[in-house]
């Protein structure tokens, strides 16, 4: 009686494993997996600017995915050679490091209409986005005199209130830098001491250490924090929804996204084809209308209104105050920086 | 022949009958759970020490400089959280114990309820309780000092302590319910006030479940990384972080030495608490 009741039992736990299973082992060839770097408004664009329309048109099943860009955690899935992502975004630094790597695989087609900025077609990939991480507060906390710059973001006295910043170095060691006063031309090669050392001075005054582009405009919004770094693009998204977060361009970080097709997809032909669909004027512009992130694709900016140009990275007095984060100098020294920036955290 | 005789009388035979006759079967149908939780407990160890020893690392005990404060951070507030869910839990439980069917239901459903709730929205409302500028404050019931609370050591603690009070509070009735109502009523003929008896018959009786509960919290809780991470903002995370931060990197040989000197850490608190269930064992069976 017992025996019989575990072997039902038992056999019930196998079929139920070997039905969850093959969604894993073999994936379907009419199934695209796009990753987005960051999820929420951004993801968002994604998905209603480049991933309804292509599987409209083509028919695929198009699934979304987000990430923080773990670098590794795309190293060991190729190394697996189990790949269940198809089309993958990355950062400039991740998009080198990978090259480097031999993670990527070479596109099948690349996309040709229209006019892109300098290098960013290439063989193991196509840029889509610069956006920029900014200085962003609540324009009711501060009324009569702005936060402008790094430095104002290190000045707890002329600013008070608790800080946010991105739980990440890239990019806060440059603010670092930038707040002690070096000019934005010459922040490289990063000084890695005198970065951490002013960044032991706002440590105390920083309440959140942010790992999501939504939880800066949340926090400030619900005025957990009075300044944080954040994302322009999520800014934009929700000024198109009436609510306003002030930011400041002055020495906003730019990058520079990929896209790339993992080695080992299984997909690489119907990947190829969404990267250069995604690449395409128009598409661009429609990211660009909800997310305010700068198209390498010039063409597509003759689609777009003054107002919106204007509020683009790659508009040419936010790109004069801004600087653009060197990938170079990331791809070689990210993870030793990562690794420095958990124990000091820490500390 | 009294109940009681028979009782006796049945009781070994069924029992030497019931070792002698296990059939293969009904042996591997009673010991696939001890299977499955000997490959979950021995297959991650052995990894972690097969990557923590990688000849090319040699890092078998993590020796970074963020692990000392973070252990320290972890056993405080694993410590904390297990002591006031059994502060909280005690009251909780003697009242359940106690009381009527009305009181009773009511209680058994505030502690149950919340487990319907999914860990991570049970975390998400904490944060909308606590901010200042929610729903819940423009209603006026955001807690006094709340939003100095948010983001703080103390959130953690208070959000880990709302996540462990329903397990401390079932261990504790089940203690509850091996006190007699006769015990109770002897006492209070004998004059013993309703703190005395709490403290003299109660909490002796309960004192050997309670700390399995609390080893059990305890050991639950130094795991704990997501509530730490969201409540406490960054600035209190605890080992779990790392260990996760590391992971996520894809750096496995920092991750696994962080896993095993944890393990070897707590090692001692954890074959306490072994040997602590082992001898309940004879007092709940008898053997």
């Amino acid at each position: 009686m017992f025996t019989r009741l575990y072997l039902i039992i038992l056999v019930a736990l196998i079929l139920v494993i070997g039905v969850g299973c093959p969604r894993q082992t073999q994936p379907m060839s009419t199934n695209l997996t796009v990753v987005s770097y960051g999820g929420g408004a951004y993801q968002q664009s994604h998905i209603d600017a480049f991933l309804k329309p292509f599987g409209d048109i083509t028919g695929i099943h198009m699934e979304s995915v987000m990430w923080n860009v773990e670098y590794h955690k795309l190293k060991t899935m190729v190394e697996s050679g189990n790949v269940v992502w198809d089309v993958v975004e990355v950062t400039d630094a991740a998009f080198k490091r990978g090259k480097r790597d031999s993670l990527y695989q070479p596109m099948t087609v690349v996309p040709t209409d229209g006019v892109f900025l300098p290098n960013t077609v290439e063989k193991y990939g196509v840029a889509n986005v610069y956006w920029g991480t900014v200085i962003a507060f609540m324009p009711e906390t501060f009324r009569a005199k702005k936060p402008e710059t790094w430095k104002d973001f290190w000045d707890v006295n002329k600013f008070p209130g608790p800080r946010a910043l991105y739980d990440n170095p890239r990019g806060n060691l440059e603010f670092a830098l930038m707040a002690d006063g070096v000019s934005k031309d010459s922040l490289y090669p990063l000084d890695v001491e005198r970065a951490f050392k002013k960044l032991d001075q706002i440590k105390p005054h920083v309440r959140v250490w942010w790992n999501e582009g939504t939880e800066p405009v949340q926090l400030l919004q619900k005025k957990s924090v009075a300044l944080s770094s954040a994302w322009n693009g999520r800014i934009f998204s929700l000024a198109q929804e009436g609510i306003t977060i002030s930011f400041s361009w002055s020495g906003a970080a730019l990058e520079l996204d990929w896209w790339v097709i993992p080695r080992g997809s299984k997909n690489s032909d119907a990947a190829s084809r969404f990267i250069v669909f995604a690449s395409l004027p128009e598409r661009m512009a429609r990211q660009a209308k909800l997310i305010g992130y700068g198209p390498v694709n010039t063409t597509s900016l003759e689609y777009l209104s003054e107002d919106t140009k204007r509020q683009l990275p790659t508009f040419g007095a936010n790109w004069e105050r801004s600087f653009v984060v060197n990938s170079d100098w990331w791809s070689q020294h990210e993870k030793e920086m990562i690794d420095r920036w958990a124990s000091w955290k820490s500390r | 022949m009294g109940l009681l005789e028979i009782k006796m009388k049945q009781l070994p035979v069924t029992y030497a009958g019931g070792r002698r006759n296990r059939s293969f079967a009904s042996y591997v149908g009673l010991l696939w759970p001890i299977l499955i939780l000997l490959i979950g407990f021995w297959v991650p160890v052995f990894v972690w020490l097969l990557k923590a020893s990688n000849p090319t690392t040699q890092t078998l005990i993590y020796s970074g400089d963020a692990f000392e404060k973070l252990m320290f951070n972890t056993t405080k507030v694993a410590a904390l959280t297990t002591i006031s869910s059994l502060l909280l839990a005690y009251p909780l439980a003697i009242l359940w114990w106690t009381s009527g069917k009305r009181v009773s239901t009511l209680i058994a459903s505030v502690v149950f309820l919340p487990l319907l709730v999914g860990l991570l929205a049970r975390n998400y409302s904490w944060i909308g309780l606590l901010s200042s500028d929610t729903a819940f404050s423009s209603l006026g019931l955001s807690l006094i000092g709340a939003e100095s609370l948010l983001y703080t050591v103390y959130s953690v603690i208070l959000v880990m302590t709302y996540i462990f009070v329903p397990i401390a509070y079932f261990i504790l009735l089940n203690a509850l319910d091996s006190i007699s109502t006769y015990e109770i009523e002897a006492a209070q003929t004998n004059g013993a006030t309703g703190f005395e008896i709490v403290t003299r018959l109660v909490l002796p009786h309960t004192f050997r479940q309670a700390s399995i509960g609390g080893f059990l919290i305890f050991a639950n809780a130094l795991g704990y990384f997501v509530t730490p991470r969201m409540l406490g903002g960054g600035n209190y995370d605890m080992i779990g972080n790392l260990i996760w931060g590391y992971s996520n990197l894809g750096d496995f040989p920092v991750a696994s030495s962080l896993a095993t000197t944890f393990l070897l850490w707590f090692s001692p608190f954890y074959l306490a608490s072994f040997v602590l269930i082992v001898r309940s064992r004879k007092r709940i069976i008898g053997r």
